[in-house]
């Protein structure tokens, strides 16, 4: 069975997507990594984590990430798949190897000599399980590491509700498309941003300057000096989208971001929306801040249900919706 | 004494009606995908009308060990003695491989892999290998991970093409049959249409 995502991003965004579906800590986005323009790294202090979360899915995750380890110290890089009931299986890089642990007992040693410096590969896949029907494989850059069979499940969860990408102090420089699914490996799975380049209808938002609205929105580092506005509920802004080069790659996910603000503290609510062609589809309301965010929708199939491919993603637009 | 008096005070705002706006300043989409031509897993060769398979099942692996009955196969050079060390390399190479007789039919080869210790597991058994073809024609390819003479498992590839990589896993109640882990087999069966 193929690789079937249920959340993860290229950090595409320049700064940590918000959405109740992500939480993070002491990280931060810059400028990097290993596709795109940018990857997130640690602030330096404390414990660092981007943890997404995500309906609980059966005693089966696979997870995939680049990992730039830093030092040799343990924990430098650590993935964790966490089970509904707190209990959590992991893989720590340790300086050279990764590790398989099930909550902070190690049951497995690394055998495929990974290194620091440099961004690294890797694919895991935990299952929860009592006695031996519980494990832990990983790759890396595609080959066999750790294959641990055992006692997966401490507590009594069957489920895994979340998964995370984690550092402490100074011990990672990064970590870049990072995603976790079901079915099958991953695979070396990758992240690119495609922008908007041309005003779809209905137009019904207002522009900061000039009428063309795509223009203010295309750019490559966002600014609230720019921009288009809406102050009525049920407006909408549609747009279309460069076209993307999918040679050699098998669309899988897209993840719809607006970058959005609002005036004052009357409560104003923003709805994404795509549209395949066929059937548009809106998002949840997101609930605006007077501070810019990056607002997160994560799309597993096209508005009308099919598997991504690369010609439902150059016809693909999407739009904003004001919810007032 | 004249009183000081005040009839009216104020003082006018003045102001701009404006409604509570909400702006957006970016807009774009991230799409995820698999990047197909980076990430190779290693424990796999080649083949023509064929294969290579490597069995491994958590960190250990089995690679191609003897013949045990070539049919028509034999290797990328014609020979005929030991050709299943044209697919055990570790490291996928797709200049050395075993191939099938021309316009085969129901064409056979069946090699041992190593011996295995029993895993007490029943995931993470993966049975890997690459297959392609080397002349025009529809070519399909069957292979089965044998213990003994008893199937474990089959896959089946139709009209095969260029180079493929497959990465087979045995379902729970595949690998829980696996009785002997010193008995496994695979056989490659490639048939023209």
């Amino acid at each position: 069975m193929a690789f079937v995502p249920i959340i993860g991003t290229g950090f595409e965004a320049g700064a940590i997507p918000k959405s109740p579906d992500i939480v993070t800590s002491n990280m931060t986005c810059g400028a990097g990594g290993v596709t795109g323009a940018y990857h997130v790294t640690y602030t330096g202090v404390g414990d660092a984590y981007v943890t997404m979360a995500f309906s609980a899915v059966d005693t089966e995750l696979y997870v995939a990430a680049w990992v730039k380890p830093r030092t040799s110290a343990t924990f430098s890089a650590v993935i964790v798949a966490t089970m509904s009931d707190g209990n959590y299986l992991a893989v720590r890089h340790d300086g050279n190897y990764w590790d398989a642990y099930v909550n902070t007992t190690k049951v497995a040693d690394g055998t495929i000599a990974t290194g620091v410096g440099a961004y690294q590969h890797i694919q895991g896949r935990f299952v929860i399980g009592d006695g031996t029907s519980g494990s832990i494989f990983w790759k890396c850059a595609g080959n066999d590491d750790v294959g641990y069979c055992g006692d997966t499940k401490p507590g009594t969860a069957t489920t895994f509700t979340s998964f995370s990408v984690k550092t402490v102090n100074t011990y990672s420089d990064g970590f870049d498309n990072i995603i976790c699914g079901t079915g099958g490996w991953p695979g070396d799975f990758r992240f690119e941003r495609i922008l908007v380049n041309g005003d779809s209808t209905p137009m019904e938002w207002s522009c900061s300057s000039g009428s063309v609205g795509y223009t203010l929105l295309d750019d490559a580092t966002p600014n609230t000096t720019d921009y288009i506005s809406s102050g009525s509920n049920g407006q909408k802004a549609m747009f279309d989208l460069a076209s993307w080069s999918g040679t050699g790659k098998t669309a899988k996910i897209v993840n719809v971001m607006a970058y959005a603000f609002k005036d004052d503290a009357t409560g104003i609510s923003l709805k994404t929306i795509d549209y395949d062609g066929v059937t548009e589809r809106k998002s949840a309301a997101k609930v605006i801040s007077t501070s810019a965010f990056h607002y997160f929708d994560s799309l597993t199939t096209s508005s009308s249900g099919s598997a991504w491919d690369n010609t439902i993603i150059d016809a693909l637009e999407i739009g904003v919706e004001n919810v007032m | 004494m004249p009183e000081g008096r005040v009839s009216q005070l104020l003082a006018e705002i003045g102001w701009t009606l404006t409604d509570p706006r909400l702006k957006v300043s970016q807009l774009f989409i991230e799409v995820g995908f698999i990047y197909e031509t980076i990430i190779t897993p290693s424990p796999v060769s080649t083949a023509a009308s064929v294969v290579s398979p490597t069995t491994h099942e958590g960190s250990q692996f089995a690679y191609p060990s003897a013949d045990s009955s070539l049919g028509g196969w034999t290797d990328e050079n014609g020979g005929t003695t030991n050709i299943y060390t044209h697919i055990n390399e570790v490291s996928a190479n797709d200049a050395n491989y075993v191939h099938s007789s021309g316009s085969p039919s129901s064409d056979i080869y069946k090699f041992k892999v190593d011996n295995l210790s029993d895993p007490e597991c029943e995931g993470g058994h993966i049975i890997s290998y690459r297959y392609f073809k080397e002349e025009t024609g529809t070519v399909n390819l069957t292979v089965r991970l044998m213990q003994g003479v008893s199937t474990i498992a089959t896959w089946t590839h139709n009209d095969i093409g260029t180079v493929t990589q497959a990465d087979q896993e045995l379902t729970a109640e595949q690998a829980n049959s696996i009785t002997d882990y010193t008995n496994l087999y695979i056989e490659l069966e490639a048939t023209s249409t």
